[in-house]
């Protein structure tokens, strides 16, 4: 319930900042839609806010530089996360690939790539930006540590305390398809993910194999080993 | 001096531990005398939330504890990051654990406001300011058993108050509560070696420090070694002061944790196990800070001693079978 009421806090909070956040509210028959990223640029408070009612309120969320090899300063995304189980939940997307914080009437606060102006199957408080706009490569970022949380629960590992992130932001372009490229590539080289679990060795590094991600850690808590790609 | 720390750190305690204790993973117990002790991480799971709240509070208000990373050889590591205000108050005064009790044959340390209601210890002593009589006391502990009846009557005795106005926030070093809110101790650890060695603690106007979180495991005592890795290897402090440059400059070779030529670069777990896991042998001389920068308001001069070691550092952040 608690983790409800942080999202539609968050969604209330974006309503009323709408503006400031160059974001655009559009009300409709079946909830309300702001605009991220579409029509209006959107930008980093209102993704702030979304990952704070995703993540329950339950962590830190902060934005960075980190120094890349070319020697440029560039923004990175940084998750410190007490509950990572809860937060991967609310990365999974629904049959329309809408994912977000779900109550009993629709979306409490749902997140999409999707053109909600053009579609009728949603209902709640949705936040919707296109592919290639900031928030959805915020949004993108985030969904990294979800992603190796599920690999872990997929190899039987379930006792998933802490985690945190650090991941920086590709610049974006119109080109779609090239962005998508430019955020593989951060996610697979410069994106730094550890997570601290109990749990069995072997279904560890099952785990981390299965991830295309060079700085993904797994802390066991009661070996005192970690484990990384090989 | 018109604040309070004791009642800032309630503050901290009743509007963001107490009505979100489940976000938080912490777990309240209200003894038979009263007194209210916040599990934030010793059966209770804690986290990130529960030690920048232990931390804060443990600061009587006076600063606030982020988290960041740093790159630390071919790794990235978390962070704690430390931004205090009224640093020798503060630090001396409250988040210090020079607050000594012995109950049932251990002698314990304890850190807090609490400390600066009569200037428990001779680091709270070190400056004037004092909180005589607030509604409440808060103090800190970082234990791996929860606190009794006859543990709260000590520390609040200590101070001259009933255990049933004490908040004592607990937690042990095993958990990420704990080893942030070690890490978080950078500007902490800085501040008795400067009044150790004759620095004028008045001088310092504001301070902030880093260190990281290298790791994070059950077993208690190899927590305790990896943790404080964190701060001997990896914790930088920067100084604001207002001195001659002279005072600064005297510090160069007495100061850091370098110093200790002899044991530099070997990690903690190794060194608490040369002390039999006893704190009251660990020389006072290995409580040294990695490296400190100061920033001289007065003279424009910066000056910076120590040395982080980034080996020991990956060497607790890759465990116990080196990250393989």
């Amino acid at each position: 319930m608690e983790w409800r009421e942080k999202a539609a806090q968050c969604f209330q909070n974006l309503i009323e900042e709408a503006g400031a956040n160059h974001c655009a509210v559009q009300a409709r028959e079946q909830g309300t839609w702001i605009d991220a990223g579409w029509d209006v640029p959107g930008g980093w408070m209102v993704a702030k806010c979304v990952l704070e009612g995703l993540s329950g309120g339950r962590g830190q969320v902060s934005y960075t530089q980190r120094q890349m090899a070319d020697g440029m300063q560039i923004p990175a995304l940084e998750l410190f996360l007490d509950d990572p189980v809860g937060t991967a939940r609310a990365f999974q997307r629904d049959e329309q690939g809408i994912y977000g914080v779900r109550g009993e009437e629709g979306y409490v606060l749902g997140v999409t790539d999707r053109p909600l102006a053009e579609e009728k199957g949603w209902k709640g408080n949705v936040v919707s930006a296109g592919p290639n706009s900031l928030f959805t490569g915020i949004m993108e970022a985030a969904d990294l540590m979800a992603q190796c949380v599920q690999a872990l629960e997929r190899e039987g590992v379930s006792e998933i305390l802490w985690g945190w992130s650090s991941c920086p932001l590709a610049a974006m372009t119109q080109d779609v398809e090239e962005t998508r490229c430019r955020r593989l590539e951060m996610a697979k080289r410069h994106t730094a993910i550890s997570l601290w679990v109990r749990g069995e060795g072997s279904a560890i590094r099952r785990a981390i194999e299965g991830m295309d991600m060079e700085e993904f850690f797994v802390h066991e808590l009661v070996t005192a080993c970690t484990y990384g790609k090989r | 001096m018109c604040y309070s720390l004791n009642e800032r750190a309630c503050r901290i305690i009743e509007e963001n531990i107490l009505p979100h204790l489940d976000a938080l993973g912490v777990q309240v117990h209200v003894l038979k005398n009263g007194a209210t002790v916040l599990d934030m991480g010793v059966f209770a799971k804690g986290g990130w939330m529960a030690a920048k709240y232990f931390t804060q509070s443990n600061l009587g208000g006076l600063g606030e504890l982020t988290y960041g990373t740093m790159q630390v050889g071919s790794h990235r590591l978390p962070t704690a990051n430390i931004f205090v205000d009224r640093a020798a108050v503060a630090e001396l005064a409250a988040h210090d654990a020079f607050l000594y009790i012995e109950y049932q044959g251990v002698k314990r340390s304890v850190s807090g406001p609490l400390r600066s209601v009569t200037g428990t210890d001779h680091f709270a002593q070190a400056v004037s300011y004092r909180d005589p009589a607030p509604r409440k006391i808060v103090a800190h502990i970082q234990i791996d058993e929860l606190p009794d009846e006859g543990m709260t009557e000590l520390i609040a005795g200590a101070v001259g108050r009933h255990p049933r106005d004490l908040y004592l926030l607990a937690a042990r070093t095993g958990t990420l509560t704990g080893a942030a809110q070690v890490c978080a101790r950078n500007v902490e650890q800085s501040l008795p070696s400067l009044l150790d060695q004759g620095f004028p603690i008045d001088a310092i106007v504001q301070a902030c420090g880093s260190a990281p979180i290298p790791a994070v495991v059950d077993d208690e005592q190899l927590a305790y070694g990896r943790v404080n890795d964190g701060l001997i290897y990896g914790q930088e402090t920067n100084l604001y002061v207002d001195c001659a440059d002279e005072e600064i400059t005297r510090l160069e070779t007495i100061l850091p944790f370098n110093k200790n030529g002899d044991v530099y670069g070997i990690p903690f777990e190794t060194l608490f196990a040369r002390c039999d896991y006893l704190w009251r042998n660990v020389p006072r001389e290995w409580d040294a800070p990695c490296r400190v920068n100061f920033f001289n308001l007065r003279t424009g001069h910066s000056f910076s001693y120590g040395a982080l070691h980034h080996g020991v550092l990956e060497q607790a952040f890759l465990g116990s079978n080196g990250g393989k």
